[in-house]
Order: structure tokens, then sequence, then C-alpha cells
């Protein structure tokens, strides 16, 4: 017999090898109601090592719940604890939730087993875990309670249909769709469903059936017209599919839903006419631009409006592209870094446009759109969010209007605002906005300025207090023609009043300015300061005056000539009353046919004068009066051009029929007189001579001695009164000389012999050694009258006993040089500045006898130029005076033209001398003497065209050399180059004076260069 | 050619007449008719019988040219000598002259020392020609 112990571990093994071939999890009661069997299953599942020993229950880390409530059941409700307390556990599904692992589903039931060898009962738990089944079956109950609150709140039919016996049911409400109730359609069949159906939808819809049946679309749905109980259609949505099938694979049940879908469909065909409307108005609309996106951006709607706008076909744009395309992206970043900045999160790219909208604000903004080509434009651009009923945002709209056109012009206007007011303030000319009463409204800084006035104190007068009475009223004419409308602007010459009362002559222009209704506002005034030019066109008018008075009064006949044509263009009553012609008739005559034919070599003359040197010199010739007699006139002119270019002669014609008259009485009277003077003189003379010279007997010496000064002095009252008609018909041009070859040697011999008993009774030795034969050119008569002269001054000024000699030797140039030269005391400085002129007189205090006329001197200048030579002197006071005079020997042409000119520098500086020499030697033959008496010699012998003159010279000043040659040759320029300062006296009457430390070679070059110009002309 | 003797002078002014007479008389022996006139010179001329006639130009009444002329119509003068006497120097003066029947023309003032001589010249002159 085995023990308990024996047979109790016998059981035990028998018992976990039973519990081990269940294949269930098993829980078993042996018992003990603490302890319990478990196999590896349930083990596994409790979460613990399989064991064969009992379990303590209190063990377990497990909670049980109910599938409906996850809280753990108290323990005396878990399935093993019913089964214990003798409960049958059938079919209880609980939750184990042991740790970690998920929920298990498990469905219990309970055994209770006989043990034969106890009087005591196993019991045994079984579990089947249903975690996957119940979770199926979870899917299902949600699902049928979902469908069933959906077609509750759908309104929906509910239909079943037997494929296979075609046993159909509906509910109450597929019945009533159609306006019918349950009863009134029964007996439901499969064809009350085509009984209802309009004819053209149950095609359709078996079609879409059949699809489905097939197994080609997960379900069936098909929207179709049922008609109504009272006749009109209803639209119904069914949606149904197959859940059944037999063995062999065939739908067997298929079950669906009927929604009245009418209302639906009336919205969606409402919506889709207003779509269509929409569609049609934003297409049609190409002035704006409406481009719609999605909600990410994707643009949907691209109009022509946007087409036009952008540029782009919406081809290139619908489903591509987002707007960031055609926005200029610095604008994007800019307006993106604002919003980050007020909403404190970023916001980038498209969030940037539709940030606003999104909280339901429509944004109007400003963009720059860049069209495809490039070009930006300004736009408006309207951004609003697209919300479907549920406010939920399906996309967005946006609306651009093009306002490039706008801004330009906008800032067109601003531009010319700016440029007006600019223009205005900083004018140099017064401008002002005027009211329609005349107040100043607007002044500029310069018509303050020009009136005297501050802008503020301007401000509250008006024009008409400032403008001269007599010029108001046609101002304010004029402003009501402009107010009127009959003319545009006007300009006018006015008289304003300064703040100080001093007038001021003003030009003004005026001009309007209207509103687009073409009312008035206000002036525009434009006031110019013109009191400067009117008053020099009031002394140009009066000196104008001035000038046609002297013109018309002018006792000289004035005309004014077309060189080109000879016409006259203007002559004045001077000229024309001596005629006989009236003015009119004048004007149609020439000057040539004025003048008689035989001054035709003379008009020549003139005309090629004025040609050359745009002057001609006075001459005399006659005009013809109408009557045929003549008249003489004294003519010259110059050439000026007037403003237009042309070339036109001043002439003056001076009638000289009563200058000849004077002239005639003149000669008459000197003719009388000189016959009345010379009469009684050769009377008193002649009976002196002939008394004195004892022809008539003896004479008492001492009366003698008296009637000797009685007889002296009629000879010089004699000589007096020859040179004095000799100076008169010299400078009247009357004497006339005869030039031509001679001898010079009798000539000189004849003067010499002439002077002999002069020069004895002065007790002077006349000196004539030279006796080379020379011919020359002059009037023997006129040049022994020079000598004479010459040698009858050096006589006198000689002391007793001294020399006087004469010289004459061939100079160059076949020229003669003839020297008188003496050793008195020479010439006083004092009377040197006279020497050449009429009635000088050396010195009062001098004694009587060497008193002469005065003239002589100036008869031989006079004389010697006529012949064509050259008088001059050297002197040095105490050692004597050098009178010479050159004269040609052959009538010679000088062709100045061809030669270059001849200039002498006087300049003991030799160095210096080179150098300006080498800068000008090439347009001016230069000379040079570096002492005063080569450069004297150099004088008396040659002709120059100019000095070159140095004061300092080693012999002397250089003031004497220009002093003698100022005096006899006052035609040839003198240029002072010295290191010193020069006399005033010297420097007025020299062609120009250069020191030569302030001066350049360049600068005595010009120098040279403007005289010889100067000469030319 | 016979010797130059006989002078008629013709000349308004006292004291040149005067003056005159002395030189042509004592300075050159010549036998002289002294006129005051040209009314003068024509009542006396032919029957003095002269080989020179002297004749101032500027007198009042008949004055030298005209005298002349009236001389010449009143006689045959181509064996005489005419002589004018003037303050006029002018060249084409002195052809005039010429032209109007005179030789030459002496010109005041005259050098009473020299003008017998001068004459001589020119009666030698007129005689050569």
């Amino acid at each position: 017999m085995p023990d308990n112990d024996e047979i109790d571990q016998k059981e035990h093994s028998q018992r976990a090898a039973l519990l081990e071939l269940i294949p269930n999890a098993v829980l078993a009661y042996d018992g003990n109601r603490d302890a319990f069997y478990v196999n590896t299953l349930a083990a596994q599942w409790f979460g613990i090592e399989p064991t064969t020993d009992p379990i303590q229950r209190s063990t377990l880390a497990l909670t049980v719940s109910t599938v409906t409530d996850p809280s753990p059941l108290e323990a005396e409700d878990t399935p093993w604890q019913r089964a214990w307390n003798g409960h049958e556990v059938q079919g209880l599904e609980v939750v184990l939730n042991v740790g970690e692992q998920d929920p298990r589903f498990v469905l219990c039931h309970s055994n209770n087993i006989a043990n034969t060898y106890k009087s005591t009962s196993i019991v045994l738990i079984t579990m089947i875990d249903i975690s996957t089944i119940n979770a199926d079956y979870q899917a299902l109950l949600s699902d049928r309670a979902q469908m069933r609150s959906i077609i509750e709140v759908m309104h929906a039919g509910t239909w079943q249909w037997n494929l296979q016996t075609g046993a159909t049911s509906i509910n109450e409400r597929w019945a009533q769709i159609g306006g019918y109730s349950l009863e009134e359609l029964s007996p439901i069949t499969v064809d009350t469903w085509s009984r209802f159906t309009h004819p053209d939808d149950v095609k359709e819809s078996r079609h879409l059936l059949s699809e489905h049946l097939a197994g080609r679309t997960s379900h069936y749905s098909s929207v179709f017209r049922m008609r109504h109980k009272d006749g009109h259609w209803v639209w119904v949505q069914s949606r149904g599919r197959v859940y059944q099938w037999d063995a062999q694979g065939k739908p067997l049940w298929m079950a669906g839903t009927n929604i009245d879908v009418s209302n639906v469909r009336a919205a969606e065909e409402d919506a889709r006419a207003t779509q269509a409307n929409m569609q049609a108005l934003i297409d049609a609309s190409s002035d704006v631009a409406i481009i719609a996106t999605d909600i990410d951006g994707l643009i949907t709607v691209f109009n022509t409006g946007a087409e036009k706008l952008l540029g782009y076909s919406k081809e290139e744009i619908v489903g591509k592209l987002s707007p960031a395309a055609f926005h200029l992206e610095a604008e994007v970043i800019a307006r993106g870094q604002e919003l980050s900045e007020a909403e404190g999160r970023e916001i980038t790219g498209f969030d940037v446009f539709i940030h606003a909208a999104r909280h339901h604000e429509t944004e109007t903004r400003q963009w720059t759109y860049v069209r495809k080509s490039g070009e930006h434009r300004l736009v408006s651009l309207v951004v609003s969010a697209i919300r479907d009923g549920n406010e939920n945002i399906t996309g967005f709209l946006g609306m651009a209007v093009d306002e490039t056109a706008q801004h330009e012009a906008e800032e067109q206007a601003l531009l010319a605002a700016q440029r007006f007011a600019g223009a205005f303030s900083s004018a140099a000319v017064g401008m002002a906005l005027v009211s329609l009463e005349g107040r100043w409204m607007e002044v500029n800084d310069a018509l303050c300025e020009m009136l005297g006035y501050t802008r503020d104190e301007l401000l509250v007068t008006d024009f008409q207090t400032l403008t001269h009475p007599e010029d108001l009223q046609n101002d304010l004419d004029l402003l009501n023609r402009l107010l009127r409308d009959e003319i545009s602007n006007y300009a006018m010459e006015k008289r304003y009043y300064k703040k100080n009362g001093e007038l001021i002559q003003a030009k003004l222009w005026v001009a309007i300015v209207r509103n687009r209704h073409g009312t008035p506002i206000h002036f525009v005034s434009q006031i110019q300061n013109i009191t400067e030019e009117y008053l020099a066109k009031k002394a140009l008018e009066s000196s104008e005056a001035r000038l046609r008075g002297l013109f018309d009064l002018s006792p000289v006949g004035i005309s004014l000539m077309d060189y080109k044509t000879g016409k006259q263009i203007e002559a004045n009553d001077a000229l024309v009353a001596p005629t006989g012609y009236t003015h009119e008739e004048f004007m149609a005559l020439s000057d040539r046919e004025l003048t008689p034919r035989e001054y035709a070599p003379l008009m020549n003359n003139a005309i090629e004068q004025l040609r050359t040197i745009g002057r001609f010199t006075p001459f005399e010739k006659e005009y013809i009066r109408k009557d045929g007699t003549r008249y003489p006139i004294l003519a010259q002119g110059i050439m000026m051009r007037d403003p237009s270019g042309r070339e036109v002669v001043w002439s003056l014609a001076e009638n000289i029929s009563e200058r000849r008259r004077l002239d005639q009485i003149k000669n008459e009277f000197v003719s009388t007189v000189s016959h009345e003077l010379r009469t009684p003189l050769t009377s008193i003379s002649g009976a002196l001579s002939l008394i004195v010279s004892g022809v008539l007997g003896e004479v008492n010496e001492e009366v003698c001695a008296m009637l000797k000064i009685a007889a002296k002095s009629s000879a010089r009252l004699s000589a007096l009164v020859n040179d004095l008609l000799d100076m008169d018909k010299l400078l009247a041009g009357k004497m006339e000389l005869k030039i031509e070859k001679v001898e010079l040697l009798p000539l000189l011999e004849e003067a010499v012999n002439g002077m002999a008993a002069f020069a004895h009774t002065n007790g002077v030795e006349l000196v004539h050694s030279e006796d080379t034969p020379l011919q020359i050119q002059t009037d023997g008569t006129r040049l022994i009258q020079v000598l004479t002269n010459l040698l009858s001054n050096a006589c006198k000024h000689s002391q007793r006993g001294a020399k006087v000699e004469l010289h004459h030797v061939a100079g160059p140039d076949d020229s003669v040089i003839i020297s008188v030269i003496d050793h008195g005391q020479g010439i006083p400085k004092a009377f040197r500045a006279r020497i050449f002129q009429k009635f000088a007189q050396a010195d009062g205090s001098d004694s009587s006898d060497k008193k002469g006329t005065g003239l002589g001197l100036a008869i031989c200048k006079e004389l010697i130029e006529r012949m064509g030579g050259v008088i001059g002197y050297e002197s040095h006071e105490g050692q004597g005076s050098h009178f010479w005079i050159r004269l040609p020997r052959a009538r010679t042409q000088r062709s100045k033209e061809n030669e270059k000119p001849v200039v002498l520098h006087v300049e003991d500086d030799v160095d210096f001398a080179k150098l300006v020499s080498l800068q000008i030697s090439n347009w001016v033959s230069m000379d040079l003497a570096t002492d005063l008496a080569t450069a004297n010699r150099k004088i008396r012998e040659n002709h120059y065209d100019l000095i070159l003159l140095d004061l300092f010279l080693p012999d002397g000043s250089g003031e004497t050399l220009w002093e003698s040659l100022h005096l006899a040759q006052a035609d040839v320029p003198i240029i002072i180059l010295s290191g010193h300062e020069v006399p005033r006296r010297l420097a007025n009457n020299v062609a120009a004076v250069l020191i030569k430390d302030e001066t350049t070679i360049q600068r005595i070059i010009s120098t040279l260069q403007h005289i010889f110009e100067m000469g030319d002309k | 050619m016979r010797r130059l003797q006989r002078i008629v002078h013709v000349e308004d002014d006292d004291s040149i007449r005067a003056v005159a007479k002395v030189a042509l008389e004592r300075v050159g022996n010549f036998t002289l008719l002294s006129c005051a006139s040209g009314a003068e010179a024509l009542e006396k001329t032919e029957q003095f019988a002269p080989d020179m006639i002297l004749l101032d130009v500027m007198m009042p009444g008949l004055d030298g040219p005209t005298t002349l002329k009236k001389l010449k119509e009143a006689m045959d003068l181509t064996e005489v000598a005419i002589v004018f006497m003037t303050a006029k120097v002018q060249s084409t003066e002195i052809e005039y002259y010429k032209s109007i029947g005179a030789c030459n023309v002496v010109l005041k003032p005259f050098d009473v020392m020299t003008l017998s001589e001068q004459l001589g010249q020119y009666w030698t002159e007129f005689n050569g020609e």
C-alpha cells in the first residue's frame, strides 16, 4: 500500500501532466483556496516561471479587469475565485494585465472534477486568449455603433438583400425617402427598388452594382432619382456592400444605406452654377488680376487679368507655381521680417502673404510684381482666405490691381510740384502767386529783395498798391482779359514802388491758373527787374537822339553808304541842301554820280584806302549841283560794320566853298600885306643902303653909324616878312618845290659863299673842305635856303674865332648826309623841346644881333621833309651843336612790304642785345649801337622803323637821343628799355616803356609786334 | 647889241620911285623916266623911246598888265624889254607875266645895290633870244 505521501506525489505528477495536456491555459485548485496549479501556458500568461508546485495567490503580480472597465476586479470577482466559491464560470471575459505586457483578453470556463481519492473535487479554470477575436469584435461593435449613429444622423434608409433568394428588407426611413410608410410598400421585394427608380438611372446603377459584385470595387455607390409619392423626383445616394458570401464564395448578403441627397444635389447644382458664374467673372476680368491658391500656396486660379498683368499664361502657372514666383524677393523678405518682429516668431515664404488672411483679416498691401519680362509693376494686392462651411481654410484668394500708371502719375505730379516749388524759391527772377484780388499769396526771395520788403511784409500788401499809378490801369485791363480767357498770358513793362519809395522798372509776365472746371484760382507772376537795362536803354536812346541831332543839325554833310554797292543809306540836310536836290532825289544818286568824272582817280584811291586801312584821308573834290554847277567839298570817311555785318562807310563831306572863299580872301590879304609891307621896306632899306654905300657922297661918320643900324634893322624886318610869307605858303601847301637831280658841290659852295660875308662879320671861319662830287634829288634853291639858315645859326652861336664846319658824305641806302657843326654853347636843354617849333627862340637874353625870326628851323624841317629828307641834331651843352640833313641821292621807292622792319637797338650790354636779336632776327633787321655817338651816327645815316633805347649809356643819357628823335622824326616809334625808372616826360612820349628787371624777351617781342601791326594799319 | 640906256619906271609908290631912281641913275648910270601911274606912262613913254620898261604890277587905276596892254596898242614895243616888279613869287605868276609880254620879273624887295646889274642881265637875255 503506498503511503499517503507516495500517493500524493503520484497524484501530483499526474495532475501536472494532465494540466499540460490541455491546449488552453489552465488553472486548478486542489483543496486549498490560497494555492493553485497552473500549466506552462497559464504561467506564461501570469508572468511567472512554469512549475508543478502550487502557486500562492498572493505572489501573483496580476490584475484582472472586465472588458468594459479597466479598473481591477475585487479578488472575489476574479473567475478563479468565483469558481472556487462554487459559482459556475461559463464564457466569462476578463482582461489580464501583467506588467508591461499588452492586456490579454481571456475567455474563462470552469469545471468541478470529483477527486476519487479524496472526497474533495478539483476546480479547473480554462482560459482562452481571445485578444485577437476581441479586437475584431470590438471593431465590429464600434463599426456597428458608429454606423447606427451615422445612419441616424444622416437620416439614412437601410436595406438588406439576399442575392441568392432575392429576399429584401428595408427600414422605415427607406420608405420615408419616397414619401411612403413601410406598410404602404409591403411586400418588399428586390423589384421595389427598380419600381421607384428613374429609368435613366437604372442602367447606370445596375452597372455600378455588377462592378462591385464582381469584386472590382470595394463598395457600391450610386446616385439616382427615386420617384416621390407626390410625383417629383428625389435624388438618392445609395451605398452598400456584400458582407457575406456562401461556401462557394458567391455573394450572399448585401446591405447598404439610402440617403436623400436632393438638398445636397440642389446645393451642388447651385454651387456649380455659382462657381461657373464666378469663374466666368474671374476669367473675364482683365483689369483685376485674380489669383487663388490652395492652402499650401500652389496657384489654382490665374485669370486673364493676371495673365495680362504678369505676362505669364495660365498654363505656365496653375498647379505649378506659388505667388512668390512673381513677387520681388526683397519685399517679401522685408515684410516677413516686419511680421516676424510683430508676432515674435518667424514668418516667411507664403505665410507672409496670407498671415492676415489666416486671422480673418482681409489685407490690402502694395507689392511689386515682377513680370515674366522682368519689368516691375506696382500693384495693390488684396488677400483673403477661402473657407468652407465649417470655417476651415481651403485656400487663399488674391486680387491685384496694377497701380504702376497711377503711381507714376502721382510721382510725376509730386515731382512737378517739387520742381515748381524749387524753381519758385530759387528763381533768380521775382516770382509770385497772386490771388484773384491781387494779394500776394506767395512770393520768392528774389521778389522780396527786388521790392525791398520782407516776405511777411509783402504778403499783407497787394500788387495794386505797389504799382505806379500810371501803369496800373494797363495792368488791370490785361488781368481782366486774362480772367475772361481772352488771352492766355501777358507780358508788360511797368514800374513798382520799392519799400523805400524808389521806383524800379520791371518786366512782368502773368499767367492764370485754373482748376479742372476752368475756374480761375490764382495768377502766377514773374517779375524781372530791368531798371538797369531800362536806364541803359534810355541813355542809349538819348545818346542816339543826341547823335541823331548832331547828324541832322551838323553843318557838315554826313552820309552813310553801302561799301559794296555805293548806294546812299542815309544823308543829312547839310549834305543834301547845297546840291539843290530833294532828299529823295539825292538818295537815288550814288556818290560817283554826284562827283565830276575827273575825280575818279582820287575816288579810286579813297576806296583803296577804305579797303586796306578802313578809312580814307581827307581829300578835296567837287559835287555837281542839280543845276549842273559845282562846289568844292572836303571828303573823308571811315568804314564800319553795321549790326548785320554789312560794310558801310560813314563819310563827311564838308562844303568848303566858304572856306575856299575865305582862303582866297586870306591869300589876297597876305599878298596885299606883303606887298604893302615890302614896298616901304624896300624903299627904306634901299634908301639906307644907297646912303651908307656912299653912292650919294660922304656922310658924317656918326650919322653913318646910325644909318647903318637902321639899314641892318630894316634888313631883318625884310627877312622876317619873307620868312612869314614862306611859312604861310609852306603850311598852306602852296610852296612848289622843283625836285630834280642836281650836283651837290656847287650848291654847298653857293651856300658857303652866300654866308661868307655874314661869317666874316661874326668873326667865324666857315670850313668846307670836302670836294667829293655827288648828285642828289632836291630843289637847289630851297636846299640853299636851308643851309643858309643852318650856317647862319651856327655862325650866330659861335664864339669869335671859332670854326663852323660843313661836311657832306655819301651815306648808306643811297643817301647823302650834310652836317653843319659849330663849337658854341650848344642848345640849351630848356629850348630843345621847342627847337623845331615856329617862333622858337633859344634865349631871350641873347644879344639882339643874334636874334633870328624864330621861324628858321621850322621852315628848314618843313622843307627838308618835303624834299624826302630827314633833319636832326646832336647837341652837348657847352660843346656845340651838330645839325644834319639826310637826303636821297636818287628818287628811290622804298618797297616796305618786302622788307623786314629795321630796328636800332641802343644798348651797351652786348649780351642782352644779342639775346633780343636772336629772338627777333627772323622778322626784324636788328642794328646795334653800344653808345650814344654810334647811335647818333646810325640815326643820321639810316632810316629806322623803330628804336629800342636804353637810357644809361657809357657816353651819356639816351634821353638826348630820344629828344632829338622825338622832335625831328616823330613818326619813328621809340621803346625805352631801361634798367631804371623812366622820367614821366619821356614815358608819356614814347611808344612803350619796358623795365628790364620786370620784363621778358617774350614781352619785348610782343610789344614790337604790336607796334608794327599798328603802324601797318 | 646896243647898250641898255633908257629905262621907263612905272611905280605908284613915291618912295620906291625915288630909291629906284637913285639906284638906277647913280649906281647903273641909266637914263630914267619915272612915272607915278600907268596913265602917265602912256602919255610919256612913246616920246621917251625907252630900251626897257620896268612896270609895277599892283597900281591903283591902271595896273601893270593893263598899262602894258595899252602901251602895246599905242606903240611898237618889240624892241623894248618889259620887266614887271612884284612881291608875288609864285612861278605860275612869272609864267603869266611872260605870257603877256614880259621878259622877266623883279621881286620886291629888291636890292638897291644890285638892281642895275640884275636889269643889265635881263637886257642881255632879252637881246640874246
